[in-house]
């Protein structure tokens, strides 16, 4: 076999992934419930417990690995489901055509919950946009209103001026939300 | 996407740590593939996963198993991955 061109560094959330036995107990100290721990804790007690020391990285990696491994059994199941009632209403169906309708019925599902995840991700991205953006106005506009505020203090004395320099305020352009 | 030697082997190990997630007895289709594995940050045509797919199948390497021939529609091909290609994760550390 060829030499693989890229070395190989072990990823960190590895060490995770081969501990098999450690997987069930993981997910029930992540599912809602009395048992739910918030990640620092459940890395702590893997480190108490079964001297595994991960890093908060590595194990938001694993967990979303753990969640595929999770949503791909249950999309199993509804696909199990769904071949049993085509099954029922069609008794003619052959076994290579529920086969492939079931691969192809897993697959879609898992389609599906990759693109929502990948609209889910671009919609909070955009909403982060949004919120800087709004900030960086926020900013701009103090900082202008500031200036002006400075300006008027200087000239507050002077009433010539200073209904001069409202007049030019006046002309300025408002500022975009 | 044209890919060197060390990023085809980056992105074949990209398809299998998705095939990895899979430990069900449904395999997972070329197109299902293609959109799975943009979150690992490779945007493949259909023909570059057909032949990366084509070339972890070959008996040589082993890595993936075709479990559906598309019999109805080509399309529909579904792989899994092998014990052999789940080794050649964990022997990388993935």
């Amino acid at each position: 076999m060829k030499k693989p061109a890229v070395p190989s560094i072990p990823r960190a959330d590895a060490v995770l992934k081969n501990r098999t036995e450690l997987h069930d107990a993981i997910w029930e100290r992540l599912l809602p419930g009395p048992n739910k721990l918030k990640h620092h804790e459940i890395i702590a007690w893997l480190q108490a417990e079964h001297s595994l020391t991960v890093s908060t990285g590595a194990f938001s990696v694993f967990v979303s690995w753990l969640r595929l491994q999770k949503q791909a059994a249950a999309n199993a199941a509804v696909t199990e489901g769904l071949l049993d009632a085509v099954k029922q209403a069609v008794p003619t169906v052959t076994q290579e055509q529920l086969d492939e309708l079931g691969h192809t019925t897993f697959s879609l599902q898992a389609m599906e919950q990759g693109d929502l995840k990948g609209y889910v991700q671009l919609r909070s991205l955009r909403s982060r946009e949004e919120i800087e953006r709004a900030k960086l106005d926020l900013r701009l506009k103090t900082t202008r209103e500031h200036a002006l505020d400075a300006l008027r203090e200087e000239i507050k004395d002077r009433p010539e001026s200073l209904r001069a320099f409202e007049a030019f305020v006046a002309t300025l352009p408002e500022e975009k939300p | 996407m044209t890919l060197t030697p060390a990023q085809t082997e980056l992105y074949h190990r990209a398809l299998l740590r998705v095939l990895d997630c899979n430990n069900t007895r449904f395999g997972l289709t070329e197109p299902a593939l293609r959109t799975l594995v943009e979150a690992e940050g490779f945007e493949p045509s259909e023909g570059e996963v057909a032949d990366a797919l084509d070339y972890m199948v070959d008996p040589e390497v082993g890595y993936v198993v075709q479990v559906n021939k598309g019999q109805f529609n080509p399309a529909n091909r579904a792989w899994k991955i092998t014990a052999r290609g789940i080794n050649h994760l964990r022997e990388r550390g993935q």
